[in-house]
């Protein structure tokens, strides 16, 4: 015997209301969330803290040797200083935007912010490969400019740093692709059956 | 929006939401942690809302687009049948409980083999959600939500026959 469409829908209808499942845990109330957004919103300002009081610990450096010794090198070395970290504390903080804010969205929407925050996420590593390039080539043309006695030291330094870099950017990519390819897997729409196209009345559902 | 008030319409939506992540997420474990999400999101966007769709609506985007981060955080398992099925129970059941349970995880497997835009679609109708109301959370047309419910169905029905063959 087969069921007619409502009464299957009708049965699995039942099915689905039939079993909630196992409450593991107590449902937080609204204490414990707000305990729980606090939390979410600090850690947030923490992490922005620490990036800006690292980089204004940078800056000081870079202050106190160009005040210290205000030599052309110096001077030139303590602004690259300032300038690559402001640049990167001006990525870093960008990078994390919209982090306390959850979606109500319609699910395509949705689906399309999170590609374009994909999309952002790649350029994050050319980011910072990019701004790393800079940072060596700068720092070799220093060390052959004014100390090429520490050129040889500063370039096997660079190397290792470079290598480091080409690790975590092949890493990275790969944990992107992944991504992606899920993301993809998520807004597939699967082909249309074989045959005429099904109504499209607007009905109930489970008409 | 009250603390009393969030507390009632958290409690007012949170079966829905617990069978909703269900159809998500096999693992119980990630399941409940996945319905915390689902509050948190909930909690965090309450205060966007300005009426302009109905509460539900409302609750099922936020509810839905943390299902699918959460899915698009991890590795695709789309669970089997028999996996599902084959989940040991925790103690004997009367026979009646037995077979609702059954059928449940049964159609919970079957719905967890779907590709997501048609478990969206399934779930939220056997949620009871209007035409209108699905055609608000996906962001698609009313004719548009008949058109793939049709299809979803139809999919769901295989999934389902296959499972009652022998």
């Amino acid at each position: 015997m087969t069921d007619t469409p409502n009464l299957e829908w009708d049965h699995w209808q039942l099915a689905w209301r039939s079993q909630p499942p196992a409450v593991a845990t107590a449902t937080a109330g609204t204490a414990e969330l707000q305990r729980r957004l606090r939390r979410h919103r600090r850690l947030a300002w923490a992490y922005t803290v620490f990036d800006v009081l690292a980089a204004n610990a940078l800056f000081a450096i870079a202050a106190y040797f160009a005040i210290r010794a205000p030599t052309l090198p110096v001077l030139v070395w303590s602004i690259s200083v300032a300038v690559f970290t402001a640049i990167a504390l001006g990525g870093a903080i960008w990078s994390r935007r919209d982090a306390l804010v959850a979606s109500a969205a319609p699910a395509t929407d949705f689906l399309a912010a999170l590609r374009l925050r994909l999309d952002r996420r790649e350029r994050v590593p050319r980011f910072i490969v990019r701004l790393a390039a800079a940072e060596i080539a700068f720092g070799l043309a220093f060390y052959a400019i004014w100390s090429p006695e520490w050129l040889g030291r500063a370039a096997r330094i660079y190397g290792a740093i470079a290598l480091a870099l080409a690790a975590w950017w092949r890493w990275y990519r790969r944990r992107l692709r992944r991504e992606r390819a899920q993301l993809d897997a998520l807004c597939r729409e699967p082909e249309p059956a074989e045959g005429p196209e099904p109504p499209g009345d607007g009905g109930s559902p489970g008409a | 929006m009250t603390s009393g008030e969030l507390d009632e319409l958290l409690a007012r939506h949170e079966p829905a939401l617990r069978r909703l992540a269900a159809s998500y997420e096999r693992d119980p474990a990630l399941r409940e942690d996945l319905v915390q999400e689902m509050l948190f999101a909930l909690f965090r966007a309450l205060p966007t809302w300005r009426r302009e769709c109905s509460e539900r609506t409302f609750v099922y985007r936020v509810a839905n687009n943390r299902a699918l981060s959460h899915l698009a955080s991890r590795r695709p398992a789309f669970d089997d049948l028999e996996r599902a099925a084959s989940v040991p129970d925790p103690a004997p059941l009367p026979e009646a409980v037995a077979a609702a349970s059954q059928q449940h995880e049964t159609l919970l497997a079957a719905l967890r083999r779907l590709p997501v835009p048609q478990r969206q679609l399934l779930t939220m109708a056997l949620e009871d959600l209007t035409p209108r109301e699905i055609a608000d959370v996906l962001g698609i047309t009313e004719n548009n939500v008949a058109v793939r419910l049709t299809r979803a169905r139809a999919a769901l029905r295989e999934l389902m026959a296959a499972r009652r063959q022998p």
